[in-house]
């Protein structure tokens, strides 16, 4: 019986879950983390990276995991600011293996270029087939120029 | 005696109404009516979650009574065997590798089972593309560009050897003999090209050094994001 009321609360537990993402193990990095990949004039801050230059750039943007597997869904969350009015971002998440071997490649979220402002890319899956916990996991973006930056990256 | 019985019925009670509570309010949670694609995502992310959570559950619930590492491994070995092959391709639900349980494998067990994993799953992946209906218009407007995109952006040492799309997927097979993977810079201008045609998510099969074939699922490509105002 005391079995059978520890049991009962599982359901609970797992359907809560649907409501949001209590019980997941997210890992929000900060934009820190990003290199550029292509050349540009960047800056970083306390939070984020910068795009000072009046074009867009490109970088990536590892999200630092340890030793956590995320199973065969992945998803990803970005938060930008976009300060251009010509320019926009556009960015990929992607996964790969521990030696750089690339597994998935998500569907690329964008903003336009007269848009400003802030900007969170969200509801960005991706599947992994046989996800383990030494796969790496990134997101590559162009930034447009005009200050604009990108706050924090993250996959769960 | 009487007060064990009664909590021993009402804590049931209690989370089983908890239970179809949550389940209501979840269900009552609008979400952004940006069409068919918008709602799919944003299903994915729950079920995703919903997968996170029941492993987590089932990792504290062996840690209460954990196995032997033999029973563990020759579990996690069948667990990665099995397969439905009557099932879609890109699912979650079809990925066997337990990330709870390969987390109790040695590194190197787990990266075995993994690949063991991939290569069962491309297998079954390539099948269905070989097997499914095609959907004509859509191969008619996707197979040529997805050529086409592959080539500019991939430069003259990648080669596409074959692009099939049917219903589901396209699947294309790329030839690069002078390197062992595609080059990382091209990919991400490529992905980028991609978002004109009706594919979302890209995956790698890289068995093989100097080929790589892409399974391309066909989706929506999200629609511009738009900005929010600062606060």
């Amino acid at each position: 019986m005391e079995r059978l009321t520890k049991l009962s609360f599982v359901p609970a537990l797992v359907l809560v879950a649907l409501s949001g993402d209590a019980l997941a193990s997210p890992n929000t990095a900060s934009a820190n983390h990003c290199r550029p990949v292509t050349s540009g004039t960047y800056s970083y801050g306390t939070v984020g990276i910068a795009n000072l230059g009046t074009s867009n750039m490109t970088v990536a943007c590892p999200i630092p995991m340890d030793a956590t597997a995320l199973g065969s869904t992945v998803s990803f969350r970005m938060r930008v600011t976009d300060n251009s009015t010509v320019g926009g971002f556009s960015c990929t998440p992607y996964v790969f293996t521990q030696d750089g071997t690339q597994l998935a490649a998500g569907a690329a979220k964008t903003t336009t270029g007269p848009q400003t402002g802030g900007v969170t890319f969200s509801s960005w899956t991706v599947s992994v087939p046989g996800n383990v916990n030494t796969n790496m996991y990134s997101i590559r973006c162009s930034i447009p120029g005009n200050f604009s930056v990108i706050n924090t990256a993250r996959a769960e | 005696m009487t007060q064990p019985r009664l909590s021993s019925v009402f804590i049931p009670l209690g989370a089983v109404a908890l239970a179809a509570a949550a389940y209501a309010w979840g269900r009552s949670v609008s979400t952004e009516n940006q069409g068919d694609a918008a709602v799919a995502a944003e299903q994915a992310e729950r079920v995703a979650v919903l997968e996170r959570a029941v492993k987590r559950l089932r990792a504290a619930n062996r840690k209460a009574t954990p196995p032997s590492s033999q029973a563990l491994a020759v579990h996690s070995t069948n667990r990665a065997t099995a397969s439905d092959p009557t099932r879609g391709g890109g699912e979650e639900d079809r990925d066997p590798v337990d990330g709870a349980d390969v987390q109790e494998l040695h590194p190197d067990e787990a990266a075995r089972l993994a690949h063991q994993t991939r290569i069962k799953y491309f297998d079954e992946l390539s099948q269905r593309v070989d097997t499914e209906l095609v959907d004509g218009a859509w191969r008619h407007r996707t197979e040529a560009p997805l050529e086409r995109l592959l080539s500019e952006h991939l430069g003259p040492n990648v080669k596409v050897s074959e692009a099939t799309c049917a219903s589901t997927f396209c699947r294309v097979t790329l030839s690069h003999p002078e390197s062992p993977r595609l080059p990382s810079n091209e990919m991400f201008e490529f992905d980028l090209s991609r978002a004109t045609l009706e594919v979302t998510e890209v995956l790698f099969d890289v068995r093989a050094e100097g080929t790589t074939t892409l399974y391309l699922k066909r989706g929506q490509a999200p629609a511009t994001v738009q900005a929010a105002a600062e606060e």
